[in-house]
């Protein structure tokens, strides 16, 4: 029992700490690896992995850095198997992004408050269009045929709202993001 | 490069949309500068938390009904069962009776306890022995540092020291502390707490809870019927935002006294207190308080996952149930390919009953699967038993029941951004505490059961007061990316 009772404080603890460190991993995935199924099947892996080597993480540092280094074995395996699916960052990119990663992960409770916050600013319109697209998971062609607009319209108008927001959380966290 | 442009050429490099000549100087930009990279680590951040669309809001706020059906009618039930689409539309007439008359029996039995006269669940071991009776419970709690448990009492008089985190306490009626580090707070009875730093979001709503008291430094903040933030943790001053319904504010000297009148409070305001100024207003504020809000899913509706609710199911999965407005059905993975072999309580013909209960089975790696969580809601009364047949229109390669199982896939196979609730510990019922579960009760003879085929899951649940929820892991549908 007492036995159990650890394993599950345990598994506990990790799923309080996956749940914090999952956006910032997530998003270093997708950044690398190019194809949608193939980043979840990568972050499905690292999580299998931290799952497996959680004994070997060192509380005193910061479980996301440790849980990117994991991303980055992972994609780099992935890679190894997957010669035909070239990854879009070569290594010292991909080292690159990983520092900056953990760098702006520290603050990614900051960001994510100060975008919900701009996210809530926008015109509903633009909300609906990012609802769909990164929400829902509609297609550009599915949101450009629902909201009356040709395809590359939408995707102009995702990056702009996007580059809207990212200047709203820049202003709101202070400048410090930049 | 300048910052748009900069932001620019990330956004289009997330889009894919860079030519091939492009993404190699992309890829030598974000080699070579920091500022580069940095800025692709945060859209890319931004990306993602588009996606995960915060936390399942399933439904802490189902317990504020329950306790609120402890002193309020039959009539009221039903009533808020229709401002709240996630809430039983209409419950059987005679159901609804034999409900009221057993809550309102339970409520009786915690008014006339009233406080200080509970000795029911006190002194649970020597150590506690100076304490007073236990006045509230540590409900739940998020990346806390302290060295208290989940489901653990606490007593009138005890003071203790939350170093870091996020914890929820319960007082015995009713109210609701979410208290954010660092802060110590110390239990005064069984409707109120001192705070001495930190920050705290008080939710009273219900009868029995109203009057709870927040005692600071600089100043008495009463409850009216409301939700509130207190912000005390600057040493020289504490602030009170009222984020709906009303408080009474009274200040607090530098010697301790206190005013002989005191403010009302109502939402969108807010008032600071300090030893010099007394209590002044200021602007108000409800953005501090969001944060710990949002880990105890204080919200009336579902977010996050994809909830599916009868008359609107859409593809191959349908719902027939006798109680089936308290069953919500959530996605929570779509295609997702299994990296390892996953552990799962049962996956094929078998029944899950008090006097069966399989063994754990095995889903292959390499199984594609769709993952949905069914979750079992009472809802505002004191418990549904419901037969439910969810038929999936796939094969089900696997059902997950066991509280366990389930803690140990919601990193793997729940939604992605979620926070799920414990539905654990223990919780205040009739003057005592009960167990609960998030997992399938087999004590209460609940009962799962797939059919040959097994695309089909039936279910008989009676959860009680708090949620259960099951996992399903169905066979996904291939497609191309």
């Amino acid at each position: 029992m007492a036995e159990q009772r650890a394993n599950r404080d345990k598994m506990s603890e990790l799923t309080l700490k996956w749940g914090k460190a999952q956006t910032s991993v997530t998003a270093y995935v997708r950044s690398i690896v190019r194809n949608h199924h193939d980043a979840e099947d990568v972050i499905q892996a690292t999580v299998a992995h931290i799952l497996d080597h959680y004994d070997e993480y060192d509380p005193s540092r910061p479980f996301v850095a440790w849980a990117i280094g994991i991303a980055r074995i992972r994609i780099l395996h992935f890679r190894d198997k997957n010669q035909r699916k070239p990854l879009l960052l070569g290594d010292e990119a991909m080292e690159a992004l990983s520092g900056a990663m953990a760098t702006e992960s520290e603050q990614v409770d900051q960001r994510v408050e100060a975008l919900e916050h701009c996210i809530g600013r926008l015109s509903e319109k633009h909300q609906r269009v990012l609802e769909r697209r990164y929400r829902d998971q509609d297609s550009r062609k599915d949101i450009a045929e629902a909201m009356g607009l040709k395809e590359n319209s939408v995707s102009v108008l995702l990056r702009r709202v996007r580059h809207v927001l990212e200047d709203c959380v820049t202003r709101r966290l202070g400048g410090t993001s930049s | 490069m300048n910052q748009d442009a900069l932001k620019d050429v990330c956004l289009r490099y997330l889009d894919r949309d860079l030519s091939d000549q492009e993404l190699l100087e992309f890829n030598q930009l974000i080699a070579e500068s920091e500022e580069a990279a940095r800025m692709l680590a945060r859209l890319s951040i931004n990306d993602s938390h588009f996606e995960f669309t915060t936390t399942f809001a399933i439904n802490r706020m189902t317990e504020q009904q329950w306790h609120a059906r402890l002193t309020e009618g039959m009539d009221e039930m039903e009533e808020l069962a229709l401002d709240d689409p996630g809430v039983v539309k209409r419950m059987p007439r005679q159901w609804l009776a034999a409900a009221a008359v057993l809550l309102l029996g339970a409520a009786l039995l915690i008014v006339l306890i009233g406080p200080g006269g509970d000795n029911s669940d006190e002194m649970a071991d020597g150590s506690e022995a100076s304490l007073g009776p236990a006045v509230a419970t540590l409900i739940t709690e998020y990346d806390a540092v302290w060295d208290r448990r989940p489901g653990e009492d606490l007593y009138t008089g005890q003071q203790f020291t939350l170093t870091q985190g996020f914890a929820e306490i319960q007082t015995r009626l009713g109210a609701v502390a979410i208290i954010e580090a660092p802060a110590t707070i110390e239990l005064l009875n069984h409707n109120a707490l001192s705070l001495h730093g930190g920050k705290l979001v008080g939710i009273c709503e219900t009868d029995t809870s109203k009057g709870f008291l927040v005692r600071t430094p600089h100043m008495d903040i009463t409850d009216l019927g409301t939700r509130f933030g207190v912000d005390a943790s600057q040493a020289e001053a504490t602030a009170v935002h009222v984020l709906e319904g009303e408080v009474e504010v009274v200040g607090v000297s530098k010697s301790g006294e206190r005013e002989a009148e005191p403010q009302q409070l109502t939402a969108g305001h807010a008032l600071r207190g300090d030893a010099v100024a007394g209590v002044t207003p200021v602007e108000y504020e409800a953005i501090p308080f969001d944060q710990g809000v949002k880990h105890f899913s204080y919200r009336p509706e579902v977010e996050g996952a994809e909830a599916i609710w009868r008359g609107q199911v859409s593809g191959d999965l349908s719902l027939d149930a006798r109680q089936v407005d308290a069953m919500q059905v959530f996605i929570e993975r779509r295609g997702m390919r299994l990296q390892r072999d996953t552990a799962v309580d049962f996956a094929d013909d078998r029944v899950w009953t008090r006097d069966s209960v399989p063994g754990q089975q095995i889903v292959s790696e390499g199984n594609r699967v769709d993952v949905y969580l069914l979750h079992l809601d009472p809802r505002g009364v004191q418990g549904v038993n419901g037969e439910y047949t969810i038929r999936f229109g796939r094969p089900i390669l696997g059902v997950i029941a066991h509280e366990d199982t389930l803690i140990a896939t919601d990193a793997t196979l729940g939604a992605a951004g979620t926070t799920y609730p414990a539905f654990t510990g223990k919780r205040p019922r009739d003057g005592g505490l009960v167990s609960v579960q998030r997992g399938l009760d087999i004590a209460l003879q609940e009962r799962a059961s797939l059919t040959a085929g097994a695309s089909v899951l039936h279910l008989e649940s009676g959860a009680v007061e708090f949620a259960d929820q099951i996992r399903v892991l169905v066979q996904a549908v291939e497609t191309e990316d």
